[in-house]
């Protein structure tokens, strides 16, 4: 401090004798109250209170300018007026605040409140939020006029009959693990009338939009997988098909490549079930294909506590060789103690459910009718077509990303794990793909939203997904608005799901750097 | 003594004096056999992969080939390949989308004459030479209809067969009697276009019972007797001409004339004086004895040569109706119903062609088709590259200067000229009489020329929204940063279909004003937004990797953050992303095909319309798909790897710019 | 000519007074009082992360201090749009990593900012380009993109970018760390030049060469605060703070 004051002086030498340790920084205001409105949440508790207040008594606000002072103009410029005075009484607490500040500053620093960059950029915040405000409720406004059918939010509890192919069948009971089927669904097999809530026939469709969508997703990561390496295979023939694959699925529209799949593939097919090509008990149809469905039996739930026994052993047995190979180097084999486990503890489970009472599963074929198939599982060629397609097309992407990941990595990489004397499948499996795994991530994510947002194609094919439910439900109802509104949430609902699963995945890949 | 040096166990070596020449390398590692050794067969397992790599291939090049050629039906594409281009657009102002063409590969040849690198020139090149030669229609009323055949037996003739002519066009049929039993076993009778007409069962089933019957003995072809009357009719069921053929055994022709432009009618009818016993044996009908005076055995080919079936340009349906009035109810209890006798009673051509049938029946009227615009596309890019190149390449600096200009103003005056060659005037007599053109509603644009509208004006229109976006995101202040992110990720975070729906159901409600807006506009604006919402994205990627020094640099230098923006970031932020904005216009160029679910006919929803609106070519859904995935890919892989060879080469990046 | 700009008459040009600043809870700059003449060549050396940089940075307002006051040419930083302009408009900057615009060619990098920010005729602002390339050495340069050229010629671009605004004060911000040893040298006789000519210069670098040559005083700085300021004879010779003896020793 003394030091500080000789320099003061004018001097224009100086030795700091001063010990300055590190403060904390300043608060933006010396007034305690002040200081205490000005923190971020006080601030945003008394705005929303603020806003709270302002909808409660918005009626008789609106009242007073749009009926007795403006006397009810006509509808658009009413409507465009009353969100202009809505923005108004939404921005009026900012404004109001940066006028504050913009005086208080005036008066200290006297700076002028046009010059002052904080009040600038506080103005603009203001006027933009009248805008965004006044614009978007004007459009909500005229919205709620011009619908010929009112709005109704409760549309989805509805009792409306939507004629959906498949689903899920709401009238058979499940019991826990007891006719589960293990391999193919329990959807309904005929065209069925469900007569049921709107919201019915919406989880309907989420439902099939998920197994639709579940399917393809794993199916076009193996498929991806496969193609990736192929791409970088050291066969020519496979590089290039590969590339060729790739190619022509990135650059064709799905669509054109679902038209080509449900109408050019299955849509030639014989439709009738008698006619069906017959591949064992596989039958594909026009209609879709029928296979045999895996059921469960009374002796299931031995076997599945083995099963899951098996798993939680070898999990132990995994953990086990890790410390085995941190404390005395012997080479781990993780997998194969852990498969050990695993098919060890399930064929005593299969042996133990023969032994009290029969097979574990039991097959359902499907057997032709007069008309159609009974029993079995069928996949509608909808579904089918969905489910190939978006695995083809995903794929091809999935694959480019895979290759792009795995040759980021870079060839000294590989070079020094081989010099040091890793095989070239520990190479891959320690050094190459937890390297290329970190930059494959990302992209594959935002490659399974596309796909869940491309799922949405299925009302081009007559898949009943959620998007073609909402559709068919937004035409018999005339409930545009509200339909969209819980389709898009629900899209984001899936989009923020997978994101959220593969922010996950993607934080325990993170490289720790500094 | 050297010798000895050479000897690798000695601790010490000196080379010898002279080099020893260099050796070629073991012969099975380099040429074609080395070739094949190191990518082919390098090891068992490799051997194995190729091997069965090349099986697959192999069987499947050789069913597709074999499809292709010999048994796919390609004049679902030849025949419809103007609606498929422009869509309903009216045939006497197709002129204007050929302008618009012309123009498009005049102006592309110019830039790239001025400004082109050689390399990237090839792509642009062959791109715009392909769109040209979709675009410009020229051809696509040459094409003479392939003849049409019908089987008439002993028990089945041709009922009435509609069709549409001019006057002064001459309708040829031929009845070809089929008297070798040699043939039956062949297929050859059914290379060519089979249709059937109302009254008939299918000509193919028929013919195949025929087969099966003389294969089984049972039916004896040499033994003919038929005896036909032809008869024209006019839309009115008046006969015009008449003709007898004898029940000889040779070919007999009619030539028929026809007096007016109007719908007419083609009737083959079997003598009655002459009809067969029938008897079912083992399942199938037989003629077992010729009846009266006048037996009526046999069988015959009739083959209709020069005429327009309906069935056969079935979609020029409408202009056809335009011109030629409604479909004659003759004959047929309802136009419908007769409409829907002509349509439905059709087969699919399922025998094997020869590649000789191949290249005269598909191919060729294919390239009739596109030989014209193909041509003219050739000539007038070369002209505008010759000219380009010429200038730039002149010793005046300021020719290359004047065209670089003019090309620069060309493509800023092509967008919305293009827009109203389009779509006309209102009220064509308020304007120059030279710029006459009739308002074309936006209802009748159609086909491949309304997806390249749509990606073109939702690409531009996108653009500004999008750097608005990035900015707005990346902005200090919290309202519009946030205001900016919530439209970004709900927009991401959708379908692009249910924008779609949105705008076409939702956006009329915005405002009165808007609810007779057309629905192209609308889903314009959803496509646009969705757009600019990814665009943004992109563009905030550009503008992270713009280094903090550069903003700080200019604001030292005392530019306000406008001009900061303007000069310093924005060029640069959008050089860099040049690679990711040509991906995402691929994506955009195959979403547009999205339009076609909500009532919008561009090219894909055209190509649903022919296969699944018109009976007669439902049957060809696989090569009406294969043709349209042709051709989206055709154009989005030029696409995609001119934004690879951008990326590759660095071109735009600040990387480039910065290497010494 | 300073008397009549200078608006507090005090004869200093630059002057910070008890300045604070924070990095979020980081304290960077701590009670910085320091002051520059006119004409006056200042160099401030120091360990890296001892918030030299901060500190000139703070002088053009880059960067914002939190505490404190710092008067550019007797006008007072502060939110102040005008203030702000002014400031800029008064002060050159030269970077560590040069911040030359690569998409524009070295005519254009000068030229910009005197049209859009001076308002200059653009034939004006190329003959002072032309002027001031002469004078950095670089005249043939002028129609050249900056990647072409190499770390001296693009530093000596920069400073050419810099003066071209016709500033009274021209901040260095470590102008040789990112170059090459015999590339160090051409920028170093630019900046003799330009402190020769009179220019008032506040130089953050490692060159203690130059700084012993050409400053007018030291000023030696340390975990965000200032601990000696001297002349170069004083400073290098008989440095009185024993951080600056240790530092010395380790550098020397």
């Amino acid at each position: 401090m003394t030091a500080k004051t000789d320099y003061s002086r004018n001097d224009d030498f100086f030795v700091n004798t001063a010990d300055l340790s590190a403060r904390r920084p300043p608060p933006r205001s010396k007034n305690a109250v002040v200081q205490f409105l000005k923190r971020p949440i006080v601030l945003v508790s008394i705005y929303l209170a603020y806003v709270v207040l302002l909808l409660i008594n918005w009626d008789s606000l609106k009242n007073w300018l749009v009926d007795d002072i403006l006397n009810r103009p006509a509808a658009e410029i009413g409507n465009g007026i009353e969100a202009m005075w809505l923005g108004f009484w939404i921005a009026l607490p900012y404004l109001i605040y940066s006028i504050i500040s913009a005086f208080a500053i005036q008066m200290r620093l006297g700076i002028p409140f046009f010059r002052n960059l904080d009040f600038l950029s506080d103005i603009t915040q203001v006027v933009f939020l009248f805008a965004v405000v006044a614009g978007l409720y004007t459009l909500a406004l005229n919205v709620m006029d011009n619908t010929q059918i009112p709005i109704n939010w409760n549309v989805v509890q509805r009792q409306f009959p939507v004629e959906v192919s498949e689903g899920p069948d709401f009238n058979k009971e499940i019991t826990w693990l007891k006719d589960i089927p293990l391999i193919g669904n329990t959807l309904a097999d005929a065209i069925v009338l469900q007569p049921g809530t709107v919201t019915r026939s919406l989880i309907t469709g989420v439902i099939n939009t998920l197994r639709a969508v579940l399917l393809a997703l794993i199916f076009s990561t193996v498929l991806g997988v496969f193609v990736g390496v192929g791409l970088l295979s050291n066969n020519w023939l496979v590089r290039n098909i590969s590339t060729v694959y790739v190619e022509i699925f990135r650059n064709t529209p799905l669509l054109v490549q679902l038209f080509f799949i449900y109408r050019g593939l299955l849509g030639v097919l014989p439709t009738s079930p008698r006619d069906a090509h017959q591949f064992g008990d596989f039958y594909l149809s026009g209609r879709g294909l029928n296979f045999p469905k895996v059921l469960t039996t009374d002796t299931y739930s031995y076997f599945f506590v083995c099963v899951i026994a098996g798993l939680v052993v070898g999990a132990f047995l995994w953990r086990w060789r890790l410390k085995v190979q941190d404390e005395t180097g012997k080479p781990a084999n993780t997998l194969a103690w852990f498969s050990l486990a695993f098919v060890g503890l399930g064929a005593v489970g299969l042996g133990l459910a023969f032994a009290l009472g029969g097979s574990p599963f039991k097959l359902d074929y499907p057997v032709l009718d007069r008309f159609n198939f009974s029993g079995g599982s069928r996949w509608s060629s909808g579904y089918l077509t969905l489910v190939v397609g978006l695995t083809f097309y995903t794929g091809a992407f999935i694959a480019d990303i895979v290759r792009a990941g795995i040759q980021s990595v870079s060839y000294g990489q590989i070079e020094a794990a081989r010099a040091h004397g890793l095989t070239s499948n520990q190479t891959l499996r320690l050094v190459v793909l937890p390297q290329a795994m970190r930059l494959i991530v990302p992209p594959l994510t935002n490659q399974y939203l596309n796909l869940s947002k491309n799922s949405s194609l299925a009302i081009a094919i007559g898949f009943y997904d959620l998007y073609n439910v909402a559709t068919v439900v937004q035409n018999q109802t005339g409930q545009a608005v509200a339909l969209f509104a819980i389709l898009m949430g629900a899209y984001l609902v899936i989009s923020l799901l997978i994101s959220l699963l593969m922010n996950i995945v993607n934080r325990s890949l993170r490289l720790k750097t500094r | 003594m050297s010798e000895s040096y050479h000897r690798p166990d000695e601790t010490f070596y000196i080379a010898p004096k002279d080099a020893p020449p260099s050796r070629r390398p073991p012969a099975l590692t380099i040429g074609p056999a080395g070739w094949l050794r190191k990518n082919l067969f390098s090891s068992v397992g490799n051997t194995l992969i190729t091997v069965i790599t090349v099986a697959v291939i192999a069987a499947f090049f050789y069913e597709l080939i074999t499809w292709s050629v010999a048994k796919a039906e390609w004049n679902v594409v030849n025949n419809t390949t103007r609606l498929m281009m422009v869509g309903l657009y009216p045939v006497d102002q197709i002129w204007r989308i050929e302008l618009i063409a012309v123009l498009l590969v005049f102006l592309s040849g110019l830039g790239l004459g001025v400004w082109g690198g050689n390399a990237r020139g090839f792509f642009i090149t062959s791109l715009m030479i392909i769109i040209a030669a979709l675009i410009i229609p020229i051809g696509a009323e040459r094409i003479e209809a392939p003849p049409v055949r019908f089987l008439i037996t002993p028990t089945d003739a041709i009922g009435p067969m509609l069709f549409v002519g001019d006057q002064g066009d001459t309708v040829r049929l031929a009845v070809e009697p089929i008297d070798d039993n040699a043939i039956a076993n062949e297929t050859a009778p059914f290379v060519g276009y089979i249709e059937n007409s109302p009254g008939s069962s299918s000509s193919r089933a028929l013919w195949n019972n025929a087969k099966a019957q003389v294969v089984a003995g049972s039916l004896d072809l040499t033994n003919y007797n038929l005896q036909l009357t032809v008869q024209l009719l006019d839309a009115n069921g008046k006969v015009l001409e008449e003709q007898l053929s004898t029940p000889e055994r040779r070919r007999v022709n009619f030539e028929f004339e026809l007096p007016d432009d109007d719908w007419y009618y083609v009737q083959v009818l079997r003598d009655e004086t002459g009809e067969a016993i029938y008897d079912t044996v083992d399942g199938v009908q037989l003629p077992i004895a010729p009846a009266r005076s006048l037996p009526n055995t046999g069988y015959a080919w009739v083959r209709i040569d020069g005429v327009t079936t309906m069935s056969s340009q079935l979609t020029d349906v409408e202009q056809r109706t335009k011109k030629y009035g409604d479909v004659p109810a003759v004959q047929c209890p309802t136009a419908t119903e007769c409409r829907r006798l002509v349509l439905e009673e059709n087969v699919r051509f399922e025998g094997a062609r020869s590649f000789k049938a191949f290249l005269k029946t598909q191919l060729d009227p294919f390239l009739q088709e596109i030989i014209v615009s193909l041509i003219v596309g050739f000539a007038v890019m070369l002209t505008a590259y010759a000219i380009g190149n010429f200038a730039k390449q002149s010793r005046s600096p300021d020719s290359k200067k004047v065209v670089s200009r003019f090309t620069i103003i060309g493509w800023v005056v092509f967008f919305p000229l293009s827009w109203i060659l389009l779509s006309g005037f209102e009220d064509p007599n308020s304007v120059h009489p030279f710029l006459r053109m009739p308002e074309v509603a936006q209802s009748l644009w159609g086909g491949l020329i309304l997806t390249i509208v749509l990606t073109f004006v939702s690409l531009t229109v996108a653009f500004p929204i999008g750097i608005l976006l990035a900015l707005g995101r990346r902005s200090k202040l919290p309202i519009i940063s946030i205001f900016c992110i919530l439209f970004i990720e709900i927009v991401r975070g959708v379908p692009l279909i249910t924008i779609l729906f949105m705008a076409k159901f939702i956006v009329p409600y915005f405002a009165k004003s808007m609810s007779d807006t057309e629905l192209l506009i609308r889903l314009l604006v959803g496509l646009t937004l969705f757009t600019a919402a990814y665009n943004a994205e992109i563009i905030r990627g550009g503008l992270q990797i713009i280094p903090k020094g550069q903003i700080e640099a200019s604001q030292a230098l005392g530019l306000n953050p406008f001009s900061t923006n303007l000069f310093i970031v924005l060029p640069q932020a959008l050089r860099a992303v040049i690679p990711a904005m040509m991906s995402q216009s691929v994506s955009l160029f195959k979403d547009t095909t999205l339009v076609s679910i909500v009532g919008l006919f561009e090219f894909l929803g055209m190509i649903e319309l022919i296969v699944n609106g018109q009976q007669i070519y439902r049957p060809y859904q696989r090569e009406a798909y294969l043709f349209v995935g042709v051709i989206y890919f055709i154009i989005s892989y030029i696409m995609s790897s001119l934004s690879r060879r951008l990326e590759e080469s660095g071109a735009g990046t600040v990387r480039k710019m910065r290497k010494a | 000519m300073s008397e009549q700009s200078n608006s507090n008459g005090s004869g200093y040009i630059i002057e910070c007074e008890d300045v604070n600043k924070w990095f979020g809870e980081f304290h960077v700059l701590k009670d910085i009082n320091m002051k520059v003449k006119e004409r006056e060549v200042v160099v401030v050396i120091g360990p890296s992360g001892s918030g030299k940089s901060t500190l000139i940075r703070c002088i053009n307002r880059l960067e914002e201090h939190q505490e404190g006051k710092i008067l550019v040419d007797g006008i007072e930083l502060s939110n102040d749009l005008k203030n702000i302009n002014a400031i800029r408009r008064e002060t050159g900057m030269v970077f560590q990593s040069f911040n030359l615009f690569p998409h524009l060619t070295v005519m254009q990098n000068i030229t910009l900012a005197q049209r859009y920010v001076r308002r200059r005729p653009r034939r004006d602002a190329e003959d002072m380009a032309r002027q001031l390339l002469q004078r950095v050495g670089i005249p043939e340069q002028a129609n050249k993109y900056p990647g072409q050229l190499s770390g001296g010629q693009q530093q000596r671009v920069a400073i050419a970018r810099a003066l071209a605004m016709q500033p009274k004060i021209m901040l260095f911000d470590e102008p040789t760390s990112a170059l090459d040893p015999e590339m160090i040298k051409e920028v170093l006789d630019v900046m003799k030049e330009l402190a020769r000519s009179g220019m008032t210069m506040l130089v953050v670098t490692h060159e203690m060469g130059f700084a012993r040559e050409v400053a007018d005083r030291v000023i030696f700085m340390d975990s965000g605060r200032i601990v000696e300021i001297g002349t170069p004879e004083h400073f290098f010779e008989n440095p009185s703070h024993e951080r600056t003896k240790l530092f010395l020793s380790q550098i020397l």
